[in-house]
């Protein structure tokens, strides 16, 4: 409910002055076509996987930075202020590893290996979140249907994306109802008592998910979900230069991790 | 496909299945929906708009949903006689065919969208069909020039207000091109500005050739747009008028059979109220009083309330357009946020956001959230102290929410009106003194509406401070003692 409907003007539909307001074909194409800056699902999420890897199978401390550098860029086109927390997070695992290094007694060495791990992490939880931001999920259904991925894998996908915020939101809600009640679900009840907690919590949120799933499911079926005929997409496949730049990044950090990963060994 | 006629001949159904797991969930959706409904002869010719309209419980949705395809499919019962929209006989069709028949626009504005964008949302229907993309373009277009959406394109779905969302509803049904668009409580979620805009589109669509019918409590909006109103009582086909002798019911008539409002109130949306005259002195006045509240999300100023008072034993209703941050103060009020700035006193005391927790209890807008027992007695006791306990007159409270009987049940098993009773009732037994209420008559008909105002004044009469968050100005004028609206603030600089 972020702004009154007043805010977008609506033209009479009786045919005579919505004829001005008319958008044309090109007008309306433009909406299903992502801007040159995003780069396909595809190649996001083939980055992510070669991110994943290459951070927890390379030893070479470079690789990690470079990796770490990679998803910091990417995350600060899209968040900016996200960015710069997961440069400070893994500038801060950093620092502990390098003072477990140089002072190798006990505590620091056993902070600076957990710094060593948060850092190496950073990189792949910040590349994830730049994915879940950057995608657009209409268009990795598109990209998915384009790749003929059979249903069974694209409508829980699309059911994720769509129930995720859903479920945050009830449970928000249901923890403001606990408050009201004097049921504090703060952490220290939880820890005491984790199943009395947790049944309070997840009854009322179960409860309003399914309506809400039930609601959904006949939304979707009257609008010809499950329909026998293939579903087209009118999303716009296409790879823009954005394409290039972190295809070209995602192939040199796997350059990168196999010539340092052989001098290691 | 435009034909749009419809028929129905000795129609029926009854909520129920052969399987006892079935019956089990039928029983449940028949609590929601209300009384089976039977011998409905109706003949809808294309291109009318027919409003259904009747007491909550009296068959509406059933009707609807057997028009819909949804019942018996994903509403196990057993059907009667014959139901034929376009030429189409219903019972019996596959769901993911209806698309070809109807279209269907629901009340949740929040739970009709399969995807995240309102772009997708606009293509999933044709998609689904296997049609070309040019054509989904087209469609789209057009379907856009009916309802000028055109701005909310490349919006988010969750960035846009209920209103917008209905509208997105109605572009997305009109793109499939159906001779029939069936409209389950469309106005259920809106403000009366976004209630006009839903009339525009409406009447739009009408003027397009399709055949509407409209399922609605709120009745107001609809005259100009609907040729003709069927009512329903208990399941039947009790009276079916023209539109102008159905707008012209005198204020009993529309009482008598349960009905909301037929005319819009004549001054504005609602009584014109200035805020509450102040508190002769403003140390220990009674009741609630802000003093200078500010609340930012991040950047954005939401609330900036010099000084409003909500006194006890007073109703007082909070109205005002998406965006004024009603449901913002609400959150403060109860101390469910903190203020950046300001005071809010009860009865002369500052109270801090822990305090305030404690002082107040709400009634949500989905109940369903707030029902923590296994039983219902369960619920209304929990959290209330072994005196607060002993202190409690169970029985009465029940007689008094109307759920004698029904303390053993399962709260989450009741339907919609019964669980905010029980919602109701937990926030009576809990004494707070500061009770809110956020839009407890979306979707409800004439007598639930009145019956809640009761309670409301029930909880007044015992020295609360009661205050509703609501769009809907027929509940204003039926129970509000002060009526305070809210307007978006100015930002201020530094």
């Amino acid at each position: 409910m972020s702004e009154d409907i007043t805010d977008h003007p609506i033209t009479t539909p009786n045919g005579t002055t919505a004829e001005a307001a008319l958008p044309s074909i090109a007008d309306v194409e433009a909406v299903f076509r992502s801007p040159a800056r995003v780069p396909d699902p595809r190649t996001i999420l083939t980055v992510l996987l070669i991110i994943n890897a290459t951070v927890l199978a390379s030893t070479a401390q470079i690789v990690a930075y470079a990796a770490l550098l990679l998803a910091v860029i990417c995350l600060y086109t899209v968040r900016p202020r996200y960015g710069l927390i997961a440069l400070a997070i893994a500038a801060l695992g950093t620092g502990l590893a390098l003072a477990g290094q140089a002072w190798p007694t006990p505590v620091l060495a056993f902070l600076g290996v957990i710094g060593h791990w948060t850092a190496r992490f950073t990189a792949t939880a910040a590349f994830a979140v730049y994915a879940l931001t950057a995608i657009r999920p209409s268009v990795l259904v598109a990209s998915l249907r384009a790749a003929r991925f059979p249903r069974f894998v694209i409508v829980p996908i699309t059911v994720i994306f769509r129930m995720f915020p859903t479920i945050l939101r009830e449970a928000g809600a249901v923890r403001d109802a606990m408050t009201l009640r004097g049921l504090h679900p703060g952490p220290l009840p939880f820890v005491a008592h984790p199943i009395r907690t947790g049944e309070l919590l997840i009854v009322p949120l179960l409860s309003s998910v399914i309506r809400s799933g039930d609601e959904l499911t006949a939304a979707a079926l009257v609008r010809g979900l499950g329909r026998p005929e293939r579903p087209t997409s009118v999303f716009a496949l296409r790879f823009s230069i954005a394409d290039v730049i972190l295809g070209l990044a995602g192939a040199g950090l796997i350059v990168l991790a196999l010539t340092t990963g052989e001098s290691v060994a | 496909m435009k034909a749009g006629g419809i028929t129905l001949e000795g129609a029926g159904f009854t909520y129920g299945s052969v399987s006892a797991l079935a019956q089990l969930a039928a029983a449940d959706t028949a609590a929601e929906a209300g009384a089976d409904i039977a011998d409905i002869d109706l003949d809808i010719a294309p291109g009318s708009a027919v409003l259904l309209c009747g007491p909550s419980g009296s068959g509406k949705t059933i009707l609807l949903r057997l028009l819909g395809g949804l019942a018996p499919q994903l509403h196990p019962g057993t059907v009667a006689g014959t139901v034929t929209v376009s030429e189409q006989e219903m019972p019996g069709l596959d769901v993911h065919r209806v698309v070809e028949v109807a279209a269907i626009v629901f009340q949740n504005p929040r739970t009709q969208f399969f995807t995240t964008d309102v772009a997708g949302e606009l293509a999933f229907g044709l998609e689904n069909q296997g049609m070309e993309r040019p054509e989904i373009l087209e469609r789209i277009r057009s379907a856009i020039a009916v309802t000028g959406i055109a701005g909310l394109l490349d919006r988010r779905l969750d960035s846009l207000s209920g209103g917008q969302l209905q509208l997105v509803a109605c572009t997305a049904a009109l793109a499939q091109r159906p001779g029939v668009v069936l409209f389950d409580e469309p106005s259920g979620n809106l403000s009366p500005a976004s209630i006009d805009l839903l009339a525009t589109v409406l009447r739009g669509l009408k003027d397009a050739g399709h055949t509407l019918v409209i399922a609605e409590h709120r009745l107001a909006y609809l005259d100009g747009i609907i040729d003709r109103a069927v009512l329903l009582a208990d399941g039947h086909v009790s009276e079916d008028l023209p539109a102008d002798r159905f707008f012209s019911l005198t204020d009993e008539q529309r009482r008598a059979r349960g009905l909301r409002r037929l005319q819009a109130p004549t001054v504005g949306h609602v009584r014109p109220t200035a805020e509450a005259p102040p508190a002769p002195d403003d140390g220990d006045g009674d009741g609630l009083v802000i003093e200078d509240l500010t609340f930012s999300y991040g950047r954005t100023l939401v609330t900036d309330i010099p000084h409003m008072e909500f006194h006890r034993g007073t109703i007082t209703a909070l109205t005002g357009p998406n965006g004024a941050g009603k449901s913002t103060l609400a959150r403060l009020i109860c101390g469910l946020a903190k203020q950046d700035s300001g005071t809010i006193r009860l009865d002369g005391k500052v109270l801090r956001p822990r305090a305030r927790n404690r002082a107040s209890s709400m009634v949500m807008q989905d109940v369903g959230r707030q029902l923590f027992g296994d039983t219902v007695t369960a619920d209304i006791t929990m959290g209330l102290s072994a005196t607060e306990r002993e202190a409690l007159d169970l029985p009465a409270l029940l007689e008094a929410t109307g759920l004698t009987g029904l303390d053993d049940r399962h709260p989450q098993s009741l339907s919609g009106g019964q669980r905010q009773r029980v919602a109701i009732a937990a926030t009576a037994a809990r004494h707070a003194p500061i009770c809110l209420f956020d839009e407890p008559t979306s979707g409800l008909g004439f007598a639930h509406l009145l019956g809640i105002g009761a309670q409301m004044r029930a909880l007044a009469d015992r020295g609360a401070v009661v205050i509703v968050i609501t769009h809907d100005d027929e509940l204003i004028t039926e129970v509000a003692d002060a009526v305070i609206t809210l307007t978006p603030p100015h930002p201020r600089k530094g």
